[in-house]
Formats: C-alpha cells, structure tokens, sequence
C-alpha cells in the first residue's frame, strides 16, 4: 500500500527500452479524452490506490487479475458540472510487450470508448533501418516516412485484441468497485 | 505521436481495437488541420464499429445472428451492406468450387449450401449451416471506412485491420509483407518489400500448420475481394485461382512452405 500512482509509469517505460521493439505513439492522453468526451469542459484527476479488498474484489467482479496497484482514472465534467463519466488510462501486454490504452466509461457504467495510446511490437528490424525503407519512398518523401515507422503499413501481421477486451472487463469491475 | 511533420502538413495515426484485431489508421493532408483529421478518424472507426455489429459472427444482435438463428428457407430481411457482402461471398462460393466457403457445417452431411436471394435486401439459405463471415467482413469494413474519406480528397492514408489494408488518395504509400518465417536460419527476410500503391487492397492470410506456414497476399482493388481471394488461391486448383484472380484484377504473392516467394 506503501506505492504511489507513479509507480505504474516507470515500469511500462522500462519493458519498452529493454526489448528490441518498435513503438507506434497515437493519440495523447489529452487528444483521446477529448475524443472520447467531446462535451467535457474539465478531467479532475482521480486516481486510486487499490486496498486489498477492492483488488479481491475487481478480481472477482471480472475474472481478470489485477497486476497493478494502482489505476490512472479521470473524472470527466461538463460545463454545468455534470459527471459524464470517467476516464481511465491501462496497461496490457500484447503478443509481446505493453500496448497502453484508454476506455472512456459513462455515467451509465457503460464502456463508451476504447482508444490505443501506445503499440509496441518486436518488429524484425529491416522495418526500421532507413536504407531498407528508402526502397519504397515514392517522390514525395514527406508522408511515407511517417508511416514506415509504424505498423500501419504491413500486412499479414494478425495480432489480436484479446488482452484488450480482458483489460477493459476489469477497468470496468474497477470503476464498479472504486467509483 | 507526429514525425517528421512540416508546417501545414498535418497526420494523425489512430488504432482501435474493432473486429477482433487493431484497426490502424494513418492519416495525411496538407490542406487540412490535425482536428479536421481527428474528426474525419472518428467517422471512419464508426462506420467499422457499424459494420462490427451487423455482421459479428459472435455477436448475438447482429444481422449474421439474426440469419443464423432464422429457420432455412425461411427469408430473412437484412441491410444492404449486409445482402452486399452475402452475395459477394455467394458468388465466390459458387466460383471457387467452394474454396471458399461462408457457411459452417457438417460437409460430409451437407456438401452443398446455398444462399438464395428473394429481392434486394432478402434471402433465405439452404441448409441449418451457420453463415460466418469471418473470412469476408473485415476487408468488407476496410472498404466501408475508406468510403467516409470519398467526401475528403485532400486526406491520403491508410486503414489496416490486421494486415487487410487499403491505402487511399493521392499520396503513394508503401507496404510491407510479414513473412511467416520470422526465424533468422534462412535468407528470407523477416519483412518483405511490399509496393508503393495508391488506391490499392492488399490483405494477407497464413495457412497451414505452424511448422511450415504459408502466406499468401493478394493485391486487389478493394479489401473485401483481396481478404476473400486469399483463402480462394489457398483452397482451389490453380487454373480456378488464376480465373478468379483474372476476373478481379487481382494478383498474388506467395510465401510458401519451401520459403520461397512467387509472384502471379
């Protein structure tokens, strides 16, 4: 119980420079409560630290384990005040490493949004050398630069959002048990 | 989350998780604003999510659920995206000598299924097979999100469901095939240089056992005939396969077990 919030960042930081992965960064955290909330005029931090009970309980609530001790959420209001609902920040593994990603909830305890912040992958790495990539760069260099560090562009790479569907049941036992 | 980005060059990159997998989108304008992109992104991951709850094998309200839970024969009154994409995958059933194949069911018992169209929007099948569109619908949706950018002709991009994927507008974009071999024992390398396409399908699926794996890529003109016309030059004799990819305008490139490329 001795952990802060902060003690999440810094352990999904260190998975990512260890392996020999490639990371595509989407939205902000900012972009993605706006896109999720587009009539919120504040998000007032929220973030809890789980008692004991309350990891028992989110466990239970929805099968998933719970492997951190805290959760990044975010109340979200309109301008007269009201609550709209809640916005959380989490942290899955994918096939591999981490994929970071929101889930916007309701007032109604119903999942609104899910949006992917972060995507690491163990990528071979001919996708990231750039004389590799200057093969394909047609005449104009500026856009397709962007998007061969991605993984927008390669097919045959199935990957499945399992982990995500999981992380969003137990966001929602979590809000259930904390909100 | 932008690279490389010059003043009034905007681009954005967005994923979800919609039909099973990540649904990634790139977006690129030099007219329009970042927020005009963000906006444009959220039409399009909409319409996936429309097409998601129509034709979701496991959802239990979806049109495919609503077909399957119907007594055979009996007609069943469905939208036309989803009448769209039935009789594409009917058409492609009867084609490819079944190949490829939308409906799960005991074939040593039912050989043969057919889907039978009663007007625009009605149909009725055959037998008490289960209709899965899981072969079909995603490339389907693909093409459906590029359609909310027709409006938009200063936005170039590209919508990625897993690897079926279809690169739109004015600005060339390059793919890039992942060979099923991702050991280091061979010289095929783990990623192979795709094409520089615009207006172009291009959907990948692997077949096989895992021990020797083939990938099979088709470049087609849209992403509902590329996802379905992998499983179609998998499953069929060759001459059907070549007819087939003829008719479409379509081509391949093949990953065998042999580790070797081919193109057709």
């Amino acid at each position: 119980m001795g952990k802060t919030r902060d003690s999440i960042i810094p352990w999904a930081l260190i998975c990512a420079s260890c392996a020999p992965c490639f990371a595509t960064e989407y939205v902000t955290i900012e972009q993605a409560q706006r896109l999720s909330f587009p009539s919120a005029q504040r998000f007032d931090n929220a973030f809890v630290v789980f008692t004991d009970d309350q990891k028992v309980a989110i466990e239970n609530s929805s099968g998933i384990p719970v492997t951190t001790r805290a959760q990044k959420i975010w109340k979200a209001f309109d301008k007269d005040n009201h609550l709209l609902g809640w916005f959380i920040v989490d942290y899955v593994v994918g096939k591999h490493l981490l994929i970071d990603y929101s889930v916007a909830i309701g007032v109604d305890k119903k999942v609104h949004d899910v949006e992917i912040l972060a995507y690491r992958e163990s990528y071979g790495g001919e996708v990231r050398s750039r004389t590799w990539l200057d093969q394909f760069v047609g005449k104009d260099k500026e856009a397709p630069i962007l998007l061969n560090h991605d993984i927008n562009n390669i097919s045959g790479a199935t990957l499945s959002s399992r982990h995500v569907t999981e992380g969003v049941k137990r966001i929602l036992a979590t809000i259930d048990v904390t909100q | 989350m932008l690279l490389n980005r010059k003043p009034g060059k905007a681009s954005i990159n967005r994923a979800k998780p919609l039909l099973g997998t990540f649904v990634h989108l790139a977006l690129f304008s030099d007219e329009l604003s970042e927020d005009a992109l963000l906006d444009l992104s959220s039409a399009c991951f909409a319409r996936i999510a429309q097409i998601q709850k129509l034709m979701s094998f496991f959802d239990p309200h979806s049109e495919i659920s609503l077909i399957n839970s119907t007594v055979p024969n009996n007609p069943v009154t469905i939208s036309p995206e989803t009448s769209e994409v039935l009789r594409l995958a009917n058409t492609l059933y009867i084609d490819s000598g079944g190949a490829f194949d939308p409906m799960q069911r005991d074939r040593s018992l039912y050989p043969e299924a057919r889907i039978y169209f009663h007007g625009d929007n009605c149909l009725s099948r055959s037998l008490p097979a289960a209709i899965d569109l899981g072969g079909i619908a995603k490339g389907f949706a693909v093409d459906q999100a590029v359609k909310t950018f027709r409006a938009t002709p200063e936005v170039s991009g590209v919508v990625n469901a897993g690897g079926d994927m279809f690169f739109f507008g004015r600005q060339p974009l390059p793919f890039v095939i992942r060979s099923p071999y991702q050991d280091t024992s061979s010289d095929l390398p783990r990623y192979l240089k795709g094409e520089t396409v615009y207006e172009t399908a291009v959907a990948t699926s692997v077949f096989g056992p895992e021990s020797a794996p083939t990938s099979i890529t088709i470049i087609a003109k849209s992403c509902v005939v590329a996802d379905a016309l992998t499983k179609i030059v998998y499953g069929a004799d060759h001459e059907t396969a070549k007819s087939i990819l003829n008719r479409y305008q379509a081509r391949e490139i093949t990953i065998g077990a042999t580790r070797d490329v081919n193109h057709n």
